[in-house]
């Protein structure tokens, strides 16, 4: 028997994407809710549940509500929200995602808004550090040279690439890809291009060598939203539902297609996080796309490309959209679901996966085009 | 209003559960918290053994490691670092489980690799904190 209370995603909504706004963060939050209530056919006052995932990431944030921040209270007040759920949560999107299907299953809301804003400050560096003590996590990074611009993930690559010999001319496919799928995507910041050459990826400047500039996503400043309700409600509204059929985190990762007994080789088109390019190396080992040490032999241009056999990223990823930490992977993921993907759709959707995070933790949700049973 | 990076290092801001590592530090020793029901030693310090939930002791290392990766950082992030410089994970011998992040030093930036044994240095810096950074073993040089 089928779950009416079963989650799905009913609509998206986006701002423009930019390097840097005089607009705040909250101005951004604001018309990518009122854009996804309005795609999904609801008004502002139908929202009885949010979910927000606030967080500023960059070492030289501010951390103030509204400005480089967006958290559940000022969307509640912005909106003018009575919501008997809200919640922001630690996770980013897909997080936000597994939580609002959760109060959707015990029934304490019908229409949850999902908020997610990232802000790029206009007048400081993004990831310079200012901090004169650190601690927590920061005392044995910061002191040691080691925090903003990935430092962790150049030496992770590092590693990998001596443990299994791959290379920064396999490691260029991420990024050059990036760059080719958001030329289709009307959003992304590099959506007219260059597309990224080989030479151009061989002679960037190194931020943390072995990464270079390429390999990071550029900080940006945007903001992206969805509606969820239940399966059963979402049957009057306008857009063809992307039902959640599975969700599940790092801890164990492969779990997202097991629990519905699927293999990873059985869905259509993925969205994986690509904060830094060398986390969709781990990422397709994780999921069980290959095996350990294989992601950088299966990432291939052939395979990931729309028209490939696991098209990737097909609206750009992070690196050719910009950072909007993940909510470019949940909205694409719905569009693929929904066949609203236009030049960029993938044929015959029938699972669609987003997986937002890196490493040991972050959350992936598949997406069904069809109610699961 | 840019934000400028400070002229000091950013200085360990210890908390009850890593003030004995940075004690041990000021004492040049390199201290780590052990679980003696599983024989595993826990770095960075947590507030229990990750693997039974017990209590965690304390005890010294031996401070001799392998750089298990590195790279070279290349842009100014962080106060009191000027590119390019080199940061690891460097394993040590006794308990490779313990990776410490740090900055191997007496070493140029070309003659870093995978592998390579080092051991404790202790960096007393002007912001009055010594922290424990890493240098190759020489050849020749007594251990
Ligand atoms: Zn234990």
């Amino acid at each position: 028997m089928r779950n009416p209370k079963r989650a799905a995603v009913v609509g998206t909504g986006s701002t423009e994407i930019v390097r840097t706004s005089d607009k705040s963060l909250g101005h951004f939050a604001v018309e990518a809710a009122r854009n996804a209530i309005r795609d999904a056919g609801l008004k502002t006052s139908d929202i009885d549940g949010y979910v927000g995932s606030p967080g500023a990431p960059n070492a030289s944030a501010l951390n103030l509500d509204g400005l480089d921040e967006v958290s559940q209270l000022f969307m509640i007040g912005a909106l003018g929200l009575e919501p008997t759920w809200a919640m922001d949560v630690v996770g980013m999107s897909t997080g936000m995602l597994v939580a609002g299907a959760q109060a959707l299953a015990a029934g304490t809301c019908k229409y949850v808004l999902g908020v997610r804003a990232h802000y790029n400050p206009k007048d400081r560096k993004y990831s310079v550090s200012g901090a004169n003590l650190a601690g927590g996590p920061d005392q044995f990074t910061l002191p040691f040279g080691y925090g903003p611009g990935g430092t962790r993930f150049a030496l992770w690559v590092q590693r990998y690439m001596h443990d299994y010999g791959a290379t920064r001319d396999e490691l260029y496919e991420i990024s050059a890809l990036a760059r080719r799928h958001a030329r289709l995507n009307p959003l992304a910041i590099w959506r007219e291009g260059p597309e990224l050459t080989r030479d151009a990826y061989m002679n960037a400047r190194w931020i943390h060598e072995p990464m270079c500039l390429f390999d990071s996503d550029m900080p940006a400043t945007g903001a992206g939203a969805f509606i969820m309700t239940t399966a059963e409600r979402a049957k009057d509204l306008p857009q063809t539902p992307a039902y959640v059929a599975s969700y599940a985190n790092a801890t164990q990762p492969s779990r997202v297609f097991s629990d519905i007994g699927l293999r990873a080789g059985d869905i259509q088109v993925a969205q994986l996080y690509d904060g830094y390019s060398v986390m969709v190396w781990n990422t397709l080992e994780k999921l069980g796309f290959c095996g350990e040490g294989e992601g950088h032999l299966f990432a291939t241009a052939d395979r990931l490309s729309l028209g490939g056999a696991l098209p990737m990223n097909t609206f750009g990823g992070s690196i050719g959209e910009g950072r909007l930490h993940g909510m470019g992977h949940v909205r694409e993921a719905v569009l693929q679901t929904m066949g609203r993907a236009g030049s960029r759709q993938v044929p015959d959707v029938r699972y669609s996966l987003a997986q937002v995070g890196v490493l040991e933790r972050f959350w992936s949700v598949l997406f069904s085009s069809e109610e699961p049973d | 209003m840019e934000t400028s990076i400070p002229a000091g290092r950013p200085k360990p801001l210890a908390d009850a559960d890593t003030a004995p590592f940075w004690a041990a530090a000021q004492e040049r020793r390199l201290s780590v918290q052990l679980c003696e029901n599983c024989d595993r030693a826990i770095f960075p310090p947590k507030p229990a053994c990750p693997h039974c939930v017990r209590e965690l002791a304390w005890r010294d290392l031996n401070g001799r490691g392998s750089v298990y990766s590195f790279c070279i950082s290349r842009m100014n992030f962080i106060g009191g670092y000027k590119a390019p410089y080199i940061v690891a994970w460097v394993a040590s011998d006794e308990h490779p489980e313990c990776i410490f992040n740090c900055n191997i030093v007496d070493c140029a930036i070309e003659d870093v690799r995978i592998g390579m044994p080092v051991e404790v240095v202790f960096e007393t810096r002007p912001e009055g904190v010594t922290v424990p950074q890493f240098r190759p073993i020489r050849e020749g040089a007594p251990a």
